[in-house]
């Protein structure tokens, strides 16, 4: 027990393992070597292909895995040239003409480690190695199968642009490119993971962005200590403070690269990891959960009106069913009277406690959700049925539950979709809101209330106050909060979020060091 | 440094949002207002000291002010404990208690509170301890997270009150405003103590201030006019529109929705921002509380020791029920004093001492903190084991009957009640209701005899009217006596009397309309006399008995036999035990007298035939002259007929006529024969001479062997505008 205790101590307590630091070793001039080398690292991989060439009377290689690589641009706009050329005098003349004369590519990058080239390689990157040089080529000839562009499953717009992040990191660079003709827009690519070695790229427009910001960001994304970083969501909990416990989620996640521009040009910095299709947004607060970019497309007035809808649906699906649940076990006097006839028919007609009951249908719609998401397709209008037919009509014939009780939980579950972000946070709180109004009644969800308030107020993202403009409140920003002002109004001050008040970080524009130092002077 | 770790950074908040913190902990004790803790007085006894707590509090807070002008980012007790040796290290020790006194206050408070509203079911220890859980969570989280929470709960605090003001506007009347002189200087000076007393908060002052931003001494200045603006207003709104109804609430600002069928259904916002209101208070409170003892023992970390200080506020609900701990706790001079002492001299006391010294040494405090596993475990075990333990089964709906109208019938002594309760068995059949019966020596004693037959409790919250039978509403006060103490009997169920046994008249209106009680409600709303001004609620009934009237229109149901349907007949007066029915024309001469009578249409018969005409009002007036006891009274009345076309004097004398028959009947009924102060005569009497104070049976003698005149008569609109003098009747 002693032991068990002391386990658990060390695993929420304990220090956490250090960041992997990737060694650095040189190449060897000798070509064998480094062959042999690669293959001992790569344990004779199958699909580690290691072509090896004369370049006149100097051996040469090149180095690709397999299905990585175009290979009809390997062959053409590489190996054609490369071998047709005769005059090679030495490895380091040979090296210097295959560098800037002989390849029909465009993209090259000189590499000085076995890391690298292990990096490269498995980046879809063919390397060329020089018998006699202890540099080796690597040159982008990407072929690799990727998913094209389309349209965003999560982040549904009328409007807007129909296109969405990919896999590829390359792509998804370009599409915040295209999208922000600025040189100011930067990218800074570096790797996570001693395992994964994925790569992970900082967007930030450098005249916009807060340095002590970035430099904090930086930090906490160089100390992820993650084997892989397979999805977005591995990073989120090391990007958020420390001791910062909260349902509620400081760092963004989008797979739109519109809503991206639009949000680095506040000062924001996105994140994006290669081989996952979304972005990660820093600093997020709390009022951007019910900012999405139709409200920008459609007039104000309308914008304004679904912007209230969202506020009231969050609630509706937080606190509905603890509200219904309080009011009918403790205080009934606050229903209209033909309101309380109906609900006291219904619970005298079934065998449970109100507080029960709801929780149960609660748990039974999750059920029913988490099987509709993974369950094949073809099954899915089976489930449907089952679903619908079964609980909502069956049950509440058989009077099983009550119909007042199933109406409330499915407008608490239809309204979370509303704001699909929050749905995670509202789908707890929902829960644990029922059980303290079955519990203590509207005193007891009060209080919980303020703690979740409180909650929310505390939280930070780095060094902006979550709860911002709301509170503390900030004039200009407030008019993009519950209401949407024209955009007669929006464009004439674009608010930074480091300027937000009760922000700790209120520098702007100032060139960042690599190191997160700010410098002196952009 | 990662952002959020606390432990080497300052949580820095600015100065208006501090006092916004302080303007939501002191509204909240606003909310709690007990008429029997401030001495048993009324809310309008206040508005003096309200408006004197400006200067007062100016002059209380000038040492901080003065202190402020010459320190920023060090506190009071800060600088007590770097600067003035081994005196200073007490000064926080002496806050600490305070803090921990004037929390232990506001739990008290809040106690009372919550036993008078709380449900069946739930036990206010348990919300008590919640609360606490909650506010040590707050407080852990720091001063940056709870004054972001208050300015959030500034803004419910005002949407609670627009929504007040929506809602409770239509019933204001400036008439219901006390006059403003008729307090003593021994109960304003005795409110502006208690006032003064509750200001207890500031001295949070002295221990935060070190954590703000900005100027502290305007802030201070705008808080004061701020508060007393928004009590001012609350004030009179709530007298205005409530009248004499709040004088007899035991916590007035929250009961004053009950008078709003509207506002009992936004009850659970209001409840949520008032909770909200006082856990921001608490964790005022708290914090001061912890911050104050890690200034003295800089050992322990402040979450630590806010865990600790949380424990040890807990371990006084247990205690708050004792008679030592509730005397010491009460607001009074006490509260006052002590606050003098914290919040103005030893504040003052600092300020001299660095007059005198000039110091300028910082002092940095060092934190460690603890595993958030840690501290949370053992409040969330004893929350955990409170809750599974101290929590009652809450009452089903199923297991309570929902009572929706009642009839009382007293014969012979004894009390027979007939309850209409909603059938949930049978919810789908037009018959959703049943009568249910029950008997007792007294209307407590037959309610108790239902709970026990059907083994269910009765909801009352639901009950739309009362109906009694003659004699139960010749001891109306007695009959009634037990709903004014049932906090959840709905105020405002009408009253209406049968003419038989309220029992068949329930049944047969039931048979009737079919089973609704709805129905019964809208018929005695209807009423023959098509007058609103007969309408009478409970509470109404309630509030004339408080001013001592005794005289008070009912509808009067009668269950026409012959065709087996209800109708409301007339009107029934109770006076003081004495019953009488009067008939349509006589409860139209009332209200005429009363100038209650607009827009009345009726008819005539003019030479056999039916001629209709339309009263848009009465201008009335009722002289008592008193001489050697002989009291004579001269009732005037005018009536104004828009649409009556001039020159038509014989119509204009059949409604005088009607009207004067009418009036004199009532008056012989009512003022000649039981003495019975129908039109209000005692009240026009008192003060106007040194006969007028008399007492009740002096009174109805004068009454019964009073003189009567009368001047009745008729005018069109159009030649009332010809008038120059618009009134020329005298007023009483």
């Amino acid at each position: 027990m002693y032991r068990l205790i002391h386990q658990l101590k060390h695993i929420y307590t304990g220090r956490v393992s250090q960041p992997y630091r990737e060694p650095r070793t040189v190449i060897s001039p000798e070509l064998s070597v480094s062959l042999a080398y690669l293959r001992s690292v790569f344990d004779n991989s199958a699909d580690l292909t290691i072509r090896e060439l004369q370049f006149s009377n100097i051996r040469g290689a090149v180095i690709t895995i397999d299905n990585m690589i175009d290979k009809q641009v390997l062959a053409e706009s590489i190996l054609m040239p490369v071998l047709s050329h005769r005059d090679y005098l030495s490895p380091k003349e040979c090296y210097r003409n295959i560098r800037y004369r002989l390849l029909y590519t465009a993209e090259s990058l000189e590499l000085s480690t076995y890391e690298e080239i292990g990096n490269k390689i498995m980046s879809g990157f063919a390397v060329i190695a020089v018998n006699g040089c202890e540099k080796m080529l690597a040159i982008g000839i990407q072929g690799y199968a990727s998913r094209s562009v389309s349209e965003p499953e999560s982040d549904v717009v009328q409007r807007g642009s129909k296109e969405g992040f990919v896999e590829s990191i390359r792509v998804n660079m370009t599409l915040l490119r295209r999208r922000l003709k600025n040189p100011r827009l930067k990218f800074e690519t570096m790797t996570i993971g001693k395992t994964g070695r994925t790569e992970v790229a900082l967007c930030y427009l450098t005249d916009a962005v807060s340095s002590e910001i970035l430099g904090k960001l930086r930090q906490r994304l160089r100390s992820v200590p993650l084997e892989t970083v397979l999805s977005a969501g591995y990073l989120v909990p090391f990007l958020e403070d420390r001791q910062d416990f909260s349902l509620f989620s400081g760092v963004g996640v989008t797979e739109r690269p519109d809503s991206v521009c639009g949000k680095l040009t506040e000062g924001r910095i996105a994140i994006l990891v290669d081989g996952v299709p979304s972005a990660l947004v820093v600093p997020y607060i709390f009022v951007e959960q019910f900012q999405s970019l139709d409200d920008y497309s459609n007039h104000a007035y309308f914008a304004t009106f679904t912007r209230i809808l969202k506020y009231a649906a969050f609630l509706i699906s937080v606190l509905l069913p603890g509200i219904f649940v309080a009011l009918g076990t403790f205080h009934p006097e606050m229903f209209p009277t033909l309101m309380l006839n109906k609900i006291a028919g219904s619970i005298a007609a079934t065998p449970l406690p109100l507080t029960t009951e709801t929780v149960l249908i609660l748990f039974i719609y999750e059920i029913m959700r988490e099987a509709g998401l993974r369950m094949p397709q073809p099954l899915g209008y089976a489930v449907s049925i089952v679903g619908g037919l079964v609980v909502g009509d069956t049950a509440v014939n058989a009077g099983l539950i009550g119909a007042p009780t199933l109406m409330v939980v499915a407008i608490s579950a239809i309204s979370s979709y509303v704001v699909p972000n929050l749905y995670a946070p509202s789908a707890i709180l929902r829960l644990i809101f029922t059980f303290a109004g079955g519990l203590s009644g509207i005193w007891g969800l009060s209080v919980l209330l303020c703690v979740v308030l409180v909650n929310l107020c505390g939280k930070n993202s780095f060094g902006i106050p979550y709860t911002t403009p709301v509170t503390p409140i900030s004039a200009v920003a407030f008019r993009d909060v519950l209401v949407r002002a024209g955009w007669r109004i929006l464009a004439r001050k674009t608010e930074k979020v480091q300027n937000l008040p009760g922000a700790s970080n209120q520098q702007t524009g100032t060139e960042p060091d690599r190191n997160g130092e700010a410098s002196s002077d952009p | 440094m990662q952002t959020g770790q606390q432990s080497s950074e300052k949580a820095y908040i600015t100065a208006g949002q501090f006092f916004v913190l302080l303007l939501v902990s002191r509204l909240s004790l606003t909310l709690l207002f007990s008429s029997e803790r401030s001495g048993n007085g009324d809310l309008w006894d206040f508005f003096f000291p309200i408006l004197l707590s400006v200067p007062c509090l100016i002059l209380l807070l000038l040492p901080l002010l003065w202190y402020f002008r010459q320190n920023t980012g060090c506190s009071v007790c800060e600088y007590a404990v770097r600067k003035m040796g081994k005196v200073g290290k007490i000064l926080p020790v002496l806050y600490a208690v305070y803090f921990w006194i004037t929390a232990a206050g506001l739990l008290l408070s809040l106690r009372e509170f919550l036993l008078a509203v709380l449900p069946e079911g739930l036990h206010e220890g348990v919300i008590l301890v919640l609360l606490l859980g909650g506010v040590v969570y707050a407080a852990c989280k720091g001063m940056e997270a709870v004054s972001r929470m208050s300015g959030l709960v500034l803004v419910m605090l005002i949407l609670a009150g627009i929504l007040l003001i929506v809602f409770l506007s239509p019933n204001y009347s400036s008439e219901k405003l006390p006059p403003f002189f008729r307090l003593s200087y021994g109960r304003i000076s005795q409110c502006l103590i208690y006032f003064l007393g509750r200001m207890n908060v500031l001295a949070s002052l002295c221990v935060l201030s070190s954590s703000l931003k900005g100027r502290p001494a305007s802030k201070l200045i705008h808080w004061s006019l701020w508060l007393s603006g928004i009590l001012l207003i609350v004030l009179i709104l709530f007298k205005g529109c409530a009248g004499e109804y709040l004088q007899t609430r035991a916590f007035p600002v929250y009961q004053v929705t009950e008078i709003s069928g509207v506002l009992q259904r936004w009850k659970p916002f209001l409840i949520f921002v008032m909770v909200c209101a006082v856990f921001c208070c608490l964790t005022l409170l708290l914090l001061s509380l912890s911050q104050s003892v890690v200034l003295s023992v800089s050992r322990i970390s402040r979450k630590k020791m806010t865990v600790f200080a949380g424990i040890a506020l807990a371990g006084v609900i247990p205690l708050l029920s004792l008679p030592v701990v509730r005397w010491f706790l009460t607001d009074g001079i006490m509260a006052l004093v002590s606050g003098i002492i914290f919040v103005t001299v030893l504040p003052l006391v600092v300020v001299i001492h660095e007059r005198v010294t000039n110091p300028h040494k910082k002092r940095h405090l060092s934190r460690r903190v603890i595993p958030a596993a840690v501290s949370l475990l053992i409040p969330g075990l004893m929350t955990l084991v409170m809750l599974l333990s101290l929590t009652g089964c809450a009452r089903q709906l199923n297991q309570s009957l929902i009572v929706q109208g009642m009839g009382i019938d007293l014969k012979d002594g004894k009390y027979r009640l007939t309850y209409i309760v909603l059938d949930t068995d049978n919810l789908e059949n037009e018959n959703a209701s049943v009568i249910l019966r029950s008997e007792g020596n007294s209307t407590e004693e037959a309610l108790a005899a239902l709970q026990q037959q059907r083994g269910k409790q009765l909801i009352l919250n639901q009950c739309l009217f009362l109906m009694l039978n003659e004699e139960a509403a010749a001891e109306v006060q007695q009959t009634l006596s037990v709903f004014e103490t049932t906090e959840d009997f709905k105020k405002t169920a009408n009253l209406m009397v049968s003419s038989s046994a309220a029992d068949d008249t329930i049944t047969t209106a039931l048979q009737q309309l079919g089973y609704h009680a709805e129905s019964i409600n809208v018929i005695a709303d209807s009423k023959e006399i098509r007058q609103p001004e007969i309408h009478s609620s409970f509470s109404e009934l309630m509030t004339a008995h408080q001013q001592q009237e005794n005289a008070f229109l009912f509808p009067y149901l009668v269950v026409n036999r012959t065709e087996n349907a209800l109708q409301v007949d007339g009107s029934f007066l109770s006076d003081s035990g004495n019953i009488q029915i009067l008939n349509e024309e006589e409860t139209l001469a009332v209200l005429a007298m009363r100038e209650q009578l607009s827009d009345y249409v009726d008819t005539v018969q003019q030479e056999g035939k039916n001629v209709s005409f339309r009263i848009a009002r009465v201008d009335s007036a009722l002289t008592p002259v008193l001489k050697e006891e002989s009291l004579t009274l001269h009732f005037q009345m005018r009536l104004i007929l828009p649409d009556h076309p001039d020159g038509n004097p014989s119509l204009d004398d059949l409604i005088t006529d009607k009207f004067r028959h009418a009036l004199e009947s009532c008056v012989r009924k009512t003022v000649q024969t039981n003495g019975s102060d129908i039109f209000g005569v005692l009240s026009s009497l008192q003060g106007t001479g040194p006969d007028s104070d008399l007492s009740p049976d002096h009174f109805r003698h004068l009454l019964q062997s009073s003189r009567i005149r009368m001047t009745v008569n008729c005018e069109s609109s159009a030649a009332m505008s010809r008038t120059v003098s618009y009134r020329q009747l005298s007023f009483v």
